[in-house]
């Protein structure tokens, strides 16, 4: 946390920002924990308040769209903002009634709203007042202009009649496709690079192709929460254990009750494992789009001991199953903890030595060094998260910043690095990788007694009164692509909403800075040096770039950098 | 005479046979690289056959890419004809009609990724037109000396060098397989084929890196061996050896940039040409 | 040349990849497949099917009066929750995991359970073996309303009273 105030303004203490927003802007404080506040405010201050906040070091984590019209006949939209180097969020909501529903945008203020911003319009049609640019983002060009699919009245099965529409995305003629269908993309996901000669000029990006309504499905009475772990998990197919475990802290903090350690502990090494075989996955694949097979194989031979010991420990390779609200299914035994010590070794071993050959390729050297340059006043202004921003200079990790589960049990180092290229983001999660084994190593070597269960939780119990309605709770896990964000607004019996946020949702809009002006050949691997995970991102409907030429906007107020929007 | 004649078109009946199965055997290395178990060594004439077999798809772009494919096939096969020949015929008209042939083949493949209506096609196109740039003139050139002059001395030796650098980039494999890349353009001047175009795409690629392979030896042998049978068993050895050679270079490496590569293999094929052009002229300079 | 390692690496890491579907695939004691469902055990008391997160365990009547525990396959996400709560222990996690099939019926497991009909309004008021089970240790009086529905039991308890105190019903 130190590091961060190098670059950036110390964050104010909560009091100190509560006494603002309520004395200044005439905010009013509607709940709070001991690392969140939870202030609404007008919605006519709500451009000053994110300016003050936003000044002041904080973060966008996301924004969250409710439709609160059966509890008070009027629209919400709540901004997350993480006070990184002070470790606690301010959520500053804002209301608007339903027969006069507008927000005012903060985008000008804080670029990294952009997205939410759009989301939220897409999805419970909140219109946006003083934005320039709106489009639609998530929803499909021939979905029904009048129908927001996260508003109670639609049902969660809900199949709209397709409209016809004129599609106001036209490709440009010299654009080079990218997606949907792509050897690189291994979802679907398009993204239209324009291009002279062999140098990238311009990209489109539209996304949004796998949303599976997600969200809405955990607010349906086809859920319940202790089942949520488990549709939670299927967010996504690398990171899975990142959402479940997000989810249920977020819905133990809306219970008030925490997990026993020894569960705490058994969910932190499980975590470290999948961002061991992540980022082993991710290494792989970026050999891969170089051209550099053995790289690929080798890398994913070391990592194929790991996702045997997670089928060992958990049940299953992958969607581990292993989480519930309460504690953890799975216990961790001698036998599994020696084993667990074993591959760690030989892990560590093998794939430190495959690191050093990868990066002696000359290839690979040369078409990742000072490729896909993102500055730190770029990531700053977008809010990147993850090894795109520590490889930009910008040292954020929520295992450091906000701490969680066992995390402040281990140390452990944060990589950074300042070139903000590819190679910078290979480096950091090479390195990462060695981290995650010190850590596991210690946690194994603390690990404490007891139950893996809370007393008050069972798989048959069902947790439902544990869980009051009318809570909310925000909680964040640093995945391997970034930190995770999941909003919970309880209702009876399950979510009233759940928002989740995935990293690539905030790393996606840093690809334009970093595609352009490169070689088209290395393009591919730009993008997919965010590690992008476009099934985290669209879980909750295609993003369209409708907005003609580019041309030149400042990103933010503090002038910092400029995007081409 | 006429049992050369025989013997080198035995040679090159053999080296299309043999070409998908040195495919293979290159899988079959590279898997084991990879710690893999790798395919069967008929693997690649499995495909071949399997692509033969299904229907005839005309590629947008029409009849002309189908016909420069197929134009394409039976140039590079007359060109591994017109190699085979030089094991036993030394005249200056065969370096010639090698020369041509290489030329020409390079000017089918060119053909065949504008001809297709794909934006991909067409980028392999260019990159394709970079890599024949960076080496083709060298290798020609050296053909063509080797033709004129002859070599007979072990110094001549040298020349080895730009021909095996010249014939690797010439048989479009990792680095220089950019033209079809496939993470980044998605297999580029081959996108627009299937069934059994892609098949024929396929032999003559594979004919063509059989010619590479067995170009060194094929261009040198005969100056320094006078038995044809033991020609024969040498040339066939040492083209098995430097495609085992070609293969594990191109595990060893990554894929290159256009613009890298233009630079790079085009300083060192020149350096490598003049030495060999200098020290071939010392005894007469 | 740093890029030649990869040939020491490859010569000591042998191959690790196997030749599956020739070879058995290795699975670690603690995976966890498909489950079976002994219909000796099985009630048909139904609380697998409320646990199970992807509805793969449904509990349905049928047209001629059996209640089926059917078991889809294709929707299981190999959780082992209905084993963790099954009161009976009927289900068991097993390691099998191939089950791709041609025709989904193949992925369709049924238990098909008898159901005791209310004697009076023949309503189906459960599954055959729970009630038995469930009426052995009840026992004494209240064994013999164990074939009614709840509404003719009460009716006929209530009848029974007021007949006992000489109202008319």
């Amino acid at each position: 946390m130190g590091e961060q105030s190098k670059y950036l303004p110390e964050c104010p203490e909560m009091g100190e920002v509560v006494r603002k927003l309520t004395e200044e802007y005439g905010g009013h404080v509607i709940f709070s924990r001991e690392s969140e506040v939870y202030v609404e405010v007008p919605r006519h201050e709500l451009r000053d308040v994110a300016k003050y906040l936003y000044s002041s070091g904080a973060f966008l984590k996301t924004c969250a769209a409710v439709d609160e019209r059966p509890l008070n006949r009027s629209f919400a939209l709540y901004h997350i903002f993480g006070m990184d180097s002070k470790g606690y969020d301010v959520i500053v909501k804002v209301s608007a009634p339903e027969d006069d529903a507008w927000v005012p945008s903060i985008v000008d203020v804080v670029p990294a709203a952009d997205w939410c911003e759009l989301e939220a319009r897409d999805m419970v049609g909140i219109e946006l007042k003083g934005r320039r640019l709106v489009r639609r983002l998530v929803l499909p060009e021939d979905w029904p202009e009048d129908i927001h699919p996260l508003r109670k009245e639609v049902p969660h099965d809900f199949r709209p009649p397709s409209v016809k529409a004129e599609s106001e995305f036209r490709p440009p003629e010299r654009g080079i496709p990218i997606g949907p269908y792509h050897p690189v993309l291994h979802e679907p996901e398009y993204f239209e690079l324009l291009v002279e000669g062999e140098t990238v000029v311009d990209v489109y990006y539209r996304g949004f192709h796998v949303h599976r309504g997600i969200e809405k499905l955990g607010e349906s009475p086809r859920f319940t929460y202790q089942k949520i772990p488990f549709l939670a998990e299927r967010i996504c197919g690398i990171c899975g254990f990142v959402h479940s475990t997000c989810a249920i802290m977020a819905m133990e903090k809306a219970a008030g009750l925490r997990p026993p350690e020894r569960a705490e502990f058994i969910r932190t090494i499980v975590l470290e494992l999948e961002r061991i075989h992540s980022h082993l996955l991710w290494v792989g694949v970026a050999a891969h789009v170089l051209g550099y097979d053995a790289g690929f194989m080798h890398t994913w031979r070391v990592r194929e001991p790991v996702m045997i010991l997670s089928e060992l420990i958990t049940g299953s390779r992958k969607t581990y199953g292993l989480n519930l609200v309460g504690g953890v299914r799975r216990d961790i035994d001698k036998n599994k903890m020696e084993k667990i010590m074993k591959t760690l070794d030989r892990v560590e071993k093998e794939f430190k030595e495959l690191a050093n050959l990868l990066v002696s390729v000359p290839q690979i050297r040369r078409r990742a060094q000072g490729t896909g340059v993102l500055t730190r006043s770029e990531a700053r202004a977008l809010s990147v998260v993850g090894p795109v921003a520590r490889a930009s200079g910008l040292y954020r990790d929520v295992r450091k910043d906000y701490p969680y589960l066992a995390y402040e049990e281990a140390s452990f180092k944060v990589p950074l690095y300042t070139e903000g290229d590819n190679l910078a983001r290979v480096l950091v999660r090479v390195e990462e990788v060695f981290e995650s084994i010190s850590i596991i190593r210690q946690l194994l070597d603390k690990l404490p007694g007891g139950p893996i269960m809370h007393e008050k939780c069972s798989a048959i119990i069902p947790v439902d009164e544990l869980i009051p309605p009318g809570k909310y709770a925000v909680a964040a896990i640093e995945a391997p692509r970034g930190e995770d964000v999941h909003f919970l607004m309880t209702g009876e019996g399950r979510p009233y909403r759940w928002r989740v946020r995935a990293p690539t949702y905030q790393n996606i809009p840093a690809l334009r800075p970093m595609l352009r002006g490169d070689p088209l050949a290395d393009a591919p691997l730009t993008i997919a040096s965010i590690d992008p995970c476009f099934s985290c991102t669209d879980r909750a409907l295609v993003i369209d770039v409708r907005t003609g030429r580019a041309r030149t906007i400042k990103l933010w107020d503090g002038g910092v950098g400029t995007c081409r929007l | 005479m006429y049992l050369e004649i025989l013997l080198a078109t035995a040679l090159a009946v053999a080296g299309v046979v043999l070409a998908p199965i040195y495919d293979a055997l290159e899988r079959k290395i590279k898997a084991r690289l990879h710690s893999r178990v790798g395919p069967p060594i008929l693997q690649t004439w499995y495909d071949v056959l399997k692509l033969l077999a299904k229907e005839l798809v005309i590629p947008e772009g029409g009849y002309f890419t189908a016909a420069i494919v197929l134009t394409e096939l039976f140039l590079s096969i007359a060109l591994l004809v017109s190699v085979s020949f030089l094991l036993f015929f030394q005249s200056l008209t065969m370096y010639v009609l090698v020369a041509v042939f290489i030329s020409a083949l390079s000017a089918a493949t060119l053909v065949k990724s504008v001809t297709q209506n794909n934006l991909f096609s067409v980028i392999g196109g260019f990159r394709e037109y970079s890599v024949v740039l960076s080496a083709e003139p060298f290798l020609i050139l050296l053909v063509l000396l080797i033709g004129a002059k002859g070599v007979s001395d072990l110094k001549s030796l040298i020349g080895l060098a730009p021909v095996v650098l010249t014939a690797y980039v010439m048989t479009a494999r990792i680095p220089f397989d950019i033209a079809e890349a496939e993470p980044e353009i998605a297999s580029g001047i081959m996108i627009e084929l299937s069934g059994p175009l892609l098949a024929a795409n396929e032999l003559s690629l594979l004919t063509r890196r059989y010619v590479m392979a067995a170009l060194p030896a094929y261009l040198f042998l005969p100056w320094f061996v006078a038995n044809p049978l033991l020609r024969i068993g040498l040339g066939l050895a040492l083209t098995l050896l430097t495609w085992v050679i070609f293969a594990v270079v191109a595990v060893l490496l990554g894929r290159t940039r256009a613009a890298v590569m233009l630079k790079g293999t085009t300083a060192a094929a020149l350096a490598l040409t003049l030495l060999f052009i200098i020290v071939e002229s010392v005894p007469y300079g | 040349m740093s890029i030649m390692k990869l040939l020491s690496i490859a010569a000591r890491a042998k191959v690790v990849t196997r030749r599956y579907p020739f070879e058995p695939p290795v699975v670690t004691e603690g995976f966890r497949g498909k489950i079976e469902v002994d219909p000796k055990l099985c009630w048909g008391c139904g609380v697998c099917t409320r646990i199970c997160p992807p509805n793969a365990l449904t509990l349905k009547k049928r047209e001629d009066g059996t209640l089926v525990l059917s078991y889809f396959m294709g929707r299981c996400i190999f959780c082992g929750m209905c084993a963790e709560v099954c009161p009976r222990g009927a289900i068991t996690v097993t390691k099998e995991f191939e089950l791709a099939s041609l025709t989904a019926e193949d992925l369709v497991r049924n238990v098909k359970h008898d159901v005791v009909r209310c004697r009076i309004c023949g309503r189906v008021i459960g599954p055959a073996v729970e009630m038995r089970e469930a009426t052995k240790s009840v026992g004494g009086a209240e064994a013999k309303y164990y074939d009614l529905c709840p509404e003719c039991r009460k009716l006929v308890v209530a009848r029974g009273i007021m007949t006992k105190v000489g109202v008319r019903p």
